[in-house]
């Protein structure tokens, strides 16, 4: 995929939560860490998105914070 | 009960008002950061605070006590405050003299003072130059050793107007170093002016923005950064894609904006076919070089019509019939290929947008 998004993470929807505008949209990455992203009901619709798809996370560098303990 | 209370208060200079209406709450212990261009009225407001001027018009209260106009009053307020200036003026005597200096005004035991001063300098850094000819300090170690001066009566209320305005990058940091230590260690209330945004987001619990002499938003970091309430504070805070459009389509909060014949969605509680104004940050917009299936609502294909180069990044304005600017690093850049003149897919999400009514 060619994105300027430097973060590009293949995962598999684990859970789907549709609220009245948005769903939330777990994705498991392979090393079992979570992903968590707001997308519009109907883009999930579109995008035909159900429990165990495949899918990419995409995330630009500039929206990554980094934390200490 | 807030410590520091402004009820409408104006100020005027030569019959011109450069302060209208401020209302201000900030409470024991917080870091309040007044953000705004040169001129919006910042340092005014600073040394009405500090108690240094007396307002046109309105009431300032100091813990709960008016201390607009009595001297008296003042006097009691304004000692438990410390004031540095945009450019200290420091006394033609050593660094340990001019932190001293105010405790020596107060007569404070030799001791005391010794003990005291010593704190202060090394809270600034500047413990190993207390002999040094203060008048020979550089701009950066000169604001330092304002500050330890401020600090060194352990004020209640630290007033820091512009701390770090015409530094260099290595004095930025190590003011903005102490500035955090301070914080840190200290049970103190901080006001700080800045025009600079990040500092005032990286330090405050609530920003204030001033505009042309009014405060036009109060609130936290994030809700000033993300959710500005007008155009202007807006542009103020580097949302550069500020486009003009009308809600044309409204199911629920999902809602379909035409700018300039295009049709942008996103999430608003205003009403079908107000005028509003769209805001999108550069760094929210994604670019891909061929139409890609995604989440992201709003995808729109444009030339490149500017690049320009900031440190690390690129800021790219492409002319999608609507004008997007975004932000991505050089990187990226490369490995897309981007230059002048190619076509590209500038995409970016409903949540991504916030949404202002218009006055005009």
């Amino acid at each position: 995929m060619k994105i300027s998004a430097r973060n590009v993470l293949r995962g598999k929807v684990k859970q789907l939560k549709h609220g009245v505008v948005n769903t939330e949209v777990i994705i498991e990455m392979p090393n079992g860490n979570e992903i968590v992203s707001m997308i519009t009901k109907e883009s999930a619709e579109k995008l035909g998105l159900a429990v165990g798809k495949e899918v990419y996370a995409v995330i630009k560098a500039s929206n990554v914070m980094i934390a200490l303990e | 009960m807030a410590l520091i209370r402004v009820v409408n208060v104006g100020q005027e200079y030569g019959g011109k008002y450069v302060l209208k209406g401020v209302n201000l709450e900030i409470q024991s212990g917080e870091v309040f950061a007044l953000i705004g261009p040169t001129g919006a009225g910042k340092t005014t407001l600073i040394r009405l605070l500090n108690l240094l001027e007396t307002p046109a018009c309105g009431q300032v209260y100091f813990d709960g006590i008016d201390v607009t106009r009595s001297e008296r009053q003042r006097l009691k307020a304004r000692r438990r405050m410390a004031y540095v200036q945009q450019k200290p003026i420091v006394f033609k005597m050593n660094v340990y003299g001019n932190v001293a200096c105010g405790l020596k005004w107060r007569k404070v035991k030799k001791e005391v003072v010794r003990s005291k001063v010593d704190n202060a300098l090394a809270m600034v850094g500047m413990l190993d130059n207390t002999k040094r000819d203060a008048r020979t300090l550089s701009g950066g170690e000169m604001q330092r050793v304002a500050i330890a001066r401020a600090l060194v009566t352990d004020p209640e209320v630290l007033l820091l107007d512009e701390p770090t305005a015409n530094l260099d990058p290595i004095s930025i940091a190590k003011v903005e170093e102490v500035l955090e230590k301070i914080i840190g260690q200290k049970n103190i209330t901080v006001v700080m002016a800045t025009h600079d945004m990040p500092q005032g987001q990286r330090f405050a619990d609530r920003i204030g923005v001033m505009i042309n002499g009014e405060m036009t938003q109060i609130g936290s970091p994030n809700e000033v950064f993300c959710s500005p309430q007008n155009r202007e504070v807006a542009e103020l805070v580097g949302v550069e894609n500020v486009l003009a459009g009308v809600i044309t389509v409204k199911e629920d909060e999902l809602v379909t904006i035409e700018v300039k014949g295009n049709s942008i969605q996103a999430i608003s509680e205003l009403p079908l076919g107000e005028k509003v104004h769209v805001l999108i940050r550069p760094e929210d917009i994604t670019f891909t070089p061929a139409r890609n299936v995604s989440s992201a609502r709003n995808m729109f294909d444009g030339e490149i019509i500017r690049m320009t180069q900031v440190g690390r990044l690129v800021r790219i304005e492409v002319d999608c019939g609507i004008p997007l600017l975004g932000v991505l690093t050089m990187v990226s850049a490369q490995e897309l290929g981007l230059t002048i003149g190619k076509r590209l897919y500038a995409s970016f999400k409903v949540t991504a947008i916030h949404v202002i009514k218009r006055r005009d």
